[in-house]
C-alpha cells in the first residue's frame, strides 16, 4: 500500500510531465502556424486534442467502486484537491465574461471578484472541515443525518436534493451554453453540434470514472486554464508597461487610463456621437408616448416604403430586400412595439452616456443614485459569498481529502489557485481598455485592425463588436464602438498582436473552464438522484454495483436534458449563474451553518428554513426580474433581482431559529453527531 | 487577537487540551476571523467613496482593495485559520493519547 506522501510525489511527477508535454504541444503549434497552417486547423487541433485528453484521463481512471466513484477514494492530496476545486469553480462565466463585465461596468464589476473569492473564507471557517469529518458522500447526506429527527431525515434529504438539483441544473446549463459558444466561435462548427461535442467529452470522463476521473481531469484542466488566461495578459502587460507581471504592473497604467478617459469625455466629436444616440432615444420616446397611433403609422409607412422601392426602377434588389426585412421586423402588435421600443430607447440612452470611469466607486448623478449602487454592490457580494459557501458541487469536493487538516489546507489551495486567475482579471480588463482607448479610438476607419472584422463576422445576428462611423468623420470615436463583454477575453490575443495559436489556447482554456465545471455539476446532480433519492429513500438494500450503475445512467439522462436546455439558448450566462448563487445562499446556507454551530437547530426548523429561504428568494426574483414577468418597480430598497439572497438568507435563518425554538430540541443521537463533527 | 498571545508551543512541548477547550478555541478563532472578513468586505466597501481619494502606487485605494488587497486578506484569513487549527488539533490529540494511552 502506497503512503499518502508517495502518492503525492507520483501525482506531482505526472502533472509535471503533463505540463511539459503541453508546452511542447504549444511550441509545435507555433511552428506549424509559422509554416503556414490555416487558422481553422489550429482551432480544430486545440479542440480535439484537449477533448481527447480529458476523455483519455476518464478512460484511465474508470471505476465502479463506490468510494472511488463518489469521493475519489478520499485520498486526494490538499494541493491537487485545491487545483481541482479551482477548475470546478472557474466556470465559463468567470473565464469568458468576468473581464468583460469589469471592462463595461468599471468598479461595479469587482463585486464578482470579491464575492467569488471571499466566499472561501466562509467555506474554510464554517463548513469544509466539519463536512470532511462527517465523511459521507453528498450535502443532502449531511443535512439528513444532522436533522434526522425522531423518525427519519428523509424529508430534509428530499428538500436538500431538490435545492441541489435546481441550483446545479441552472448552473450546468450555463456551462454547456458556454461550451457551445466557444466551439462555434472558434471552429465555426454549429452551436448545437458544439454542445454535443463538449457533452461527449464530459460524459466519457464522468461516466466512466465518477469523482475520481473528474478530479484528475480537473487538475489537468486547471493547468490549461492558467496558461490560457495568463499568457495573453503577460504579453499585454509587457507591451504597455514593460513589466511582465500584470498583477503588479497595471497600477502604472491606471493614471494613464484615467487621463485617456478624461480626454475622451471632453472630446467634442464624442459629444456629437452621444447627441446622435440621444436624438434616437428621444425619437423612440416620442413614439412610445403616442402609442397606439404611432405603431399604426409606422406600419403603414413601412408598407408604403416597400411599394415605393418596388416602383422605383433604380432600386436594387438589396434595397427591396432591406425594405421588406424592415417590414417583417416591425412589431406585430402594440404590446410588442411597446416592449421593443422601450428596449431600443434604453439601449440608445445607454450609448448616449459618457463612458463609465474604470476606477471610481459607485458613480451616480446624485448621492442617492450612488448610494443605490453601493447597496447593490454590497448585496451582490453578500449573495455571491454565501452562495459560494453553499454550492453543493464545491462542498462535495471537500469530502475527497484524506483528513480534516487536509480539507482545511485544501481550501487554502483552492483560494490560492482561484486568486491566481482572479487578481489577473482586473489587470486584463484595464490593459485591454487602455489599448482600445489609445490605439483604436482616434484611428482612421480605413485602417481598422483585423480583429474587428474577424469578430464582427462571427455572429451576424448579435455581433460581438460593431463599429460604425455615425458622425461620418472617418475617425473612430469611443461612442461608435459597441463591444460585447465576452470579446474582451476571447480577442485579447489578437488585440495584443499575438499569433493565432494563442487565440486557440484561449479558446481551449475557456472550453476547459466550462467543461470542468459542467463535469462537477453533472456528477453532483446524478449523485443527488442516485445516492440520496434511489439508495437512501427508494431502495436502501441496493448493492454497490447497482448504485454506481444507476448513478451512471442518471448522469447520461441529466446531461442530455441540460444539453437540450442549453440548445434553446436561454438568457445570458452571467445572470443565470447569479440566480443559482442567490438560491444556494437562501436555501442551503442557513441549514448548513446553523446545523454545525447551533446545537438547538432541529428538523422542523431546518425544513422551515429551507422552504422559507427558497420561497422568499424565488418570490423576489419573480416579482422583480423582467425575464420572469416581474418589474423593476417592485424592487425593495432598489436591490436588483440577482441579489434576491439578501432577503432570502435572513428569512431562512429567522424561520430556522424560530421554528427550532418552538419545537422540541434534537435527540441524543443528533447531539452526539454534532460533537463528533466538531472534533477533528 | 483574543487567542493566547504567548509564543506558539512546538509540537513536542504543546500542552494537551480537552475537547471542550478545543471547541471553545475553535469558536473564538472562527468569530475573530469572521469579524475580520466582515470588516474588510463590508465596511471597506461601504466607505469606498471616501477611500477613493487616497492613492497607492498609482492605484486609487478603494479600487486596489476591491481588485486585489481584500483578496489577499481573504487568503491570509484562511492561512491563519489552517495554521492555528492545526496547532489546536495537535494539542487535542495529545490529550486523547494521554487519556487513552495510560
Amino acid at each position: 500500500m502506497e503512503t499518502n506522501k508517495q502518492f503525492f510525489r507520483r501525482l506531482s511527477a505526472y502533472y509535471a510531465w503533463y505540463t511539459v508535454g503541453f508546452i511542447l504541444f504549444l511550441l509545435v503549434l507555433a511552428v506549424l502556424e509559422h509554416e503556414g497552417m490555416p487558422r481553422a486547423w489550429i482551432g480544430y487541433l486545440f479542440m480535439f486534442v484537449t477533448i481527447a485528453l480529458y476523455a483519455g484521463i476518464g478512460v484511465v481512471c474508470r471505476t465502479s467502486d463506490v468510494p472511488e466513484y463518489y469521493v475519489a477514494g478520499r485520498r486526494v492530496p490538499a494541493l491537487f484537491n485545491g487545483m481541482a476545486t479551482a477548475a470546478d469553480w472557474i466556470s465559463a462565466a468567470t473565464f469568458i465574461s468576468l473581464a468583460g463585465g469589469l471592462y463595461l461596468q468599471g468598479f461595479d464589476g469587482l463585486a464578482y471578484i470579491m464575492g467569488w473569492t471571499g466566499g472561501y473564507c466562509l467555506v474554510a471557517l464554517l463548513i469544509a472541515p466539519y463536512l470532511r469529518k462527517f465523511g459521507q458522500y453528498t450535502i443532502a447526506d449531511f443535512l439528513a443525518e444532522r436533522y434526522a429527527g425522531r423518525y427519519s431525515g428523509n424529508l430534509v434529504r428530499i428538500l436538500a436534493v431538490i435545492a441541489t438539483i435546481i441550483i446545479s441544473f441552472t448552473y450546468v446549463v450555463a456551462q454547456i451554453y458556454g461550451v457551445g459558444l466557444i466551439t462555434s466561435r472558434f471552429t465555426g462548427i454549429d452551436f448545437s453540434i458544439g454542445i454535443f461535442l463538449g457533452l461527449a467529452s464530459i460524459l466519457v470522463c464522468s461516466f466512466l470514472g465518477g469523482m475520481r476521473a473528474i478530479t484528475w481531469t480537473q487538475v489537468a484542466q486547471y493547468i490549461i486554464i492558467l496558461f490560457a488566461y495568463l499568457i495573453p495578459v503577460i504579453w499585454l502587460s509587457a507591451k504597455h508597461t514593460s513589466v511582465p507581471v500584470p498583477q503588479v504592473a497595471y497600477g502604472s497604467v491606471l493614471p494613464k487610463l484615467n487621463a485617456a478617459e478624461k480626454r475622451i469625455a471632453d472630446d467634442p466629436k464624442e459629444k456629437e456621437v452621444s447627441a446622435i444616440f440621444q436624438a434616437r432615444a428621444d425619437d423612440y420616446d416620442k413614439k412610445l408616448k403616442n402609442l397606439p397611433r404611432s405603431w399604426e403609422e409606422g406600419r403603414i409607412d413601412a408598407q408604403h416604403h416597400i411599394e415605393e422601392v418596388k416602383r422605383d426602377s433604380h432600386a436594387s434588389l438589396a434595397d427591396i430586400k432591406s425594405a421588406s426585412r424592415a417590414l417583417t421586423a416591425y412589431p406585430k402588435s402594440v404590446d410588442e412595439a411597446e416592449r421593443k421600443w422601450n428596449d431600443a430607447k434604453a439601449y440608445n440612452l445607454a450609448r448616449a452616456q459618457p463612458p463609465v470611469s474604470q476606477t471610481e466607486p459607485f458613480p451616480g448623478k446624485d448621492q442617492e443614485a450612488s448610494d443605490i449602487k453601493r447597496n447593490n454592490f454590497l448585496a451582490l457580494v453578500f449573495c455571491l459569498m454565501l452562495g459560494t459557501a453553499a454550492l453543493p458541487h464545491i462542498l462535495m469536493r471537500y469530502y475527497t481529502t484524506p483528513t480534516v487538516h487536509e480539507a482545511r489546507k485544501s481550501v487554502f489551495w483552492t483560494l490560492f489557485f482561484i486568486m491566481l486567475i482572479y487578481i489577473t482579471v482586473p489587470a486584463l480588463a484595464i490593459l485591454v481598455k487602455y489599448d482600445i482607448y489609445t490605439s483604436l479610438v482616434g484611428s482612421n476607419y480605413a485602417h481598422l485592425p483585423d480583429w474587428v472584422y474577424y469578430w464582427a463576422n462571427i455572429d451576424k445576428v448579435n455581433p460581438l463588436v460593431s463599429i460604425n462611423d455615425l458622425n461620418h468623420d472617418n475617425i473612430v470615436q469611443l461612442g461608435e464602438i459597441a463591444l460585447d463583454g465576452d470579446i474582451i477575453v476571447l480577442a485579447t490575443p489578437e488585440i495584443a498582436g499575438l499569433p493565432y495559436f494563442i487565440s486557440g489556447l484561449v479558446a481551449a482554456g475557456g472550453l476547459a473552464a466550462a467543461l470542468s465545471t459542467a463535469d462537477g455539476l453533472l456528477l453532483t446532480i446524478s449523485n443527488a438522484l442516485s445516492h440520496d433519492v434511489y439508495y437512501k429513500v427508494i431502495d436502501p438494500a441496493a448493492s454497490s454495483q447497482k448504485r454506481v450503475t444507476i448513478s451512471k445512467l442518471l448522469l447520461l439522462v441529466v446531461a442530455l436534458l441540460a444539453a437540450y436546455a442549453a440548445s434553446l439558448k436561454p438568457g445570458d450566462i452571467l445572470s443565470m449563474v447569479g440566480v443559482a448563487f442567490s438560491l444556494a445562499a437562501s436555501t442551503l446556507f442557513p441549514a448548513l451553518v446553523l446545523g454545525i454551530f447551533w446545537r438547538r437547530a432541529n428538523q422542523a426548523g431546518a425544513v422551515a428554513g429551507i422552504v422559507a429561504g427558497f420561497v422568499m428568494c424565488v418570490y423576489y426574483m419573480l416579482h422583480t426580474h423582467p425575464a420572469f414577468g416581474g418589474h423593476a418597480a417592485n424592487q425593495w430598497f432598489h436591490i436588483a433581482p440577482i441579489s434576491a439572497g439578501i432577503f432570502g438568507v435572513p428569512v431562512g435563518i429567522a424561520a430556522l431559529v424560530i421554528v427550532s425554538l418552538l419545537t422540541p430540541p434534537p435527540d441524543e443521537r443528533t447531539l452526539a453527531l454534532i460533537d463528533h463533527i466538531r472534533t477533528p | 487577537m483574543t487567542e493566547n498571545s504567548t509564543s506558539p508551543p512546538a509540537a513536542s512541548t504543546a500542552t494537551p487540551i480537552t475537547p471542550a477547550a478545543y471547541w471553545d478555541k475553535t469558536r473564538r478563532l472562527t468569530l475573530v476571523l469572521l469579524g475580520l472578513w466582515f470588516v474588510v468586505t463590508f465596511v471597506a466597501i461601504f466607505f469606498a467613496r471616501q477611500l477613493d481619494r487616497i492613492s497607492l502606487f498609482g492605484w486609487p485605494l478603494s479600487f486596489y482593495m476591491a481588485a486585489q488587497g481584500i483578496l489577499l486578506v481573504y487568503l491570509a484569513i484562511v492561512v491563519l485559520y489552517t495554521i492555528r487549527m492545526r496547532r489546536a488539533e495537535r494539542r487535542l490529540h495529545l490529550h486523547s493519547e494521554q487519556t487513552h494511552g495510560d
